[in-house]
């Protein structure tokens, strides 16, 4: 009777330590969520618009391809794949509030846009620093017109949002793994690429954007 | 050929271990299809999942900050070194606000104290290890002020903002607001390290200093670190 090794791949890569895979009491094989895994390994970072009890200005009244509240500019031998993005309006002051995820393949500059930290999500490795480029709070375009747009999420609400007293009002969220938008795979090897997210009201409003991706280099990625 | 597995079962005594030596054939259904179990069904079932809680049955907890401010999270785990947790679920049920809920769910790599707050005796979610398995972390509720030191490296997983007066709302449901990053509501995180104590944090309020009261239920997973990372 065989038994059937794999290889552990760890928080630091592959091992080199091949062991048999587990299953439980009534045998049934007991798998592992591909994203969990990157959480170990340290791969998975957030970012945020607005500081806690400050939310950010989102100062445009209309979608705009070059101004995104918040991106994550992917250098060249770079790869993210977004996960999950948070947009918790604030005061919206006037009707209809749109959500616009999309990315690019070339570089949109970063004029008009703040620099952030991200941090890791695993807080083993929470003070280990992103190799990628987040930027939030867009007050104005970026620069050069997004190329090769691929739009991922989008929400078009009629109501203004803080007027809203008689109901709940939920965060709008992206998560392509729970079928809230499509999933992206954002880099390439010799350019960078971004991941834009837009969230605009009829008038200059505030509000929260929280953001998190899977990042890896290229070689990683694509075993070249 | 016939292909063997290695058993994983529950754990022991020092929250730790699983691992049987025992291989066996994995399973397949009558039309031959592979069984897969669920990984937190099996954490469930090996006695790594636990859960604690704010607010007693029919009287619920005060929460006494009016806005959000990272040293008052409303509930708290502190993972001890050597411990690693996965935060799976903070439910928020609401029942006297004031004024704007807000909600945020983090985690940091620092010890944020305990200052302010009340410790809870987490249960473990297996009824089989409850009372037998305790949980290697500790968990706080109630909180009353500052914690002492102002969390670091903080990452935000989840955030609500609600303009409604909840209480208020008569003419809709009011469910209640749920951080479960396994179904999309939320990033999963994973909080811990081999030296030093880190933080699960969740801040729940709704306005006015003390006057909005509430229930949070919360679970996660725990491992040692060298289960977790080998």
């Amino acid at each position: 009777m065989a038994n059937v090794e794999f290889e552990v791949r760890g928080a630091s890569g592959m091992s080199g330590d091949v062991r048999t895979a587990a299953v439980n009491r009534q045998r049934s094989v007991v798998t592992s969520d591909e994203v969990r895994q990157w959480n170990k390994e340290g791969r998975i970072y957030n970012a945020i618009d607005g500081v806690l009890t400050t939310p950010a200005t989102w100062t445009a009244i209309d979608l705009v391809r070059q101004t995104p509240n918040v991106m994550i500019r992917v250098p060249a031998g770079m790869v993210v794949i977004p996960l999950f993005v948070n947009i918790a309006p604030e005061a919206t002051g006037a009707a209809v509030l749109q959500v616009l995820i999309s990315t690019c393949n070339n570089d949109p500059g970063t004029s008009n846009m703040t620099a952030a930290t991200p941090i890791c999500t695993n807080t083993r490795f929470a003070a280990i620093a992103s190799r990628v480029n987040a930027y939030i709070t867009g007050v104005g375009a970026t620069g050069t017109a997004p190329t090769n747009v691929v739009d991922l999420f989008r929400h078009y609400q009629q109501v203004d949002n803080d007027a809203i007293t008689g109901a709940p009002t939920p965060p709008i969220i992206y998560n392509p793994r729970f079928g809230m938008g499509q999933e992206a795979i954002i880099g390439s090897n010799i350019a960078v690429n971004a991941f834009l997210v837009y969230a605009v009201n009829g008038t200059s409003s505030t509000g929260f954007i929280t953001f998190t991706w899977a990042e890896f280099t290229y070689a990683e990625f694509y075993g070249s | 050929m016939t292909v063997e597995y290695q058993i994983r079962d529950f754990i022991g005594a020092d929250n730790a271990g699983g691992m049987t030596s025992i291989n066996a054939r994995a399973a397949i259904t009558d039309m031959q299809s592979l069984l897969v179990g669920d990984e937190v069904r099996q954490w469930i079932r090996e006695g790594r999942v636990f859960h604690a809680y704010e607010g007693e049955l029919t009287t619920p907890a005060t929460f006494a900050p009016a806005t959000l401010i990272r040293q008052q999270p409303q509930f708290m785990v502190r993972t001890a070194a050597g411990v690693v947790i996965i935060p799976l679920l903070s439910m928020f049920a609401l029942e006297a606000t004031s004024a704007v809920v807000e909600v945020l769910v983090s985690c940091c790599d620092n010890d944020p104290g305990v200052d302010n707050m009340t410790e809870v005796e987490p249960i473990n979610a297996n009824s089989r290890f409850a009372g037998v398995l305790s949980s290697a972390c500790t968990a706080y509720g109630t909180n009353a002020g500052n914690t002492g030191t102002a969390p670091t490296n903080v990452a935000d997983l989840y955030r609500e903002y609600h303009q409604a007066d909840r209480d208020a709302i008569t003419g809709a449901p009011t469910p209640p607001i749920i951080y479960n990053p396994r179904i999309g509501h939320g990033q999963e995180c994973v909080i811990g390290n081999d030296d030093e104590v880190h933080a699960f944090l969740f801040y729940g309020l709704a306005g006015v200093a003390g006057l909005s009261t509430g229930f949070s239920i919360h679970f996660w997973a725990e491992f040692t670190y060298d289960d977790y990372y080998g």
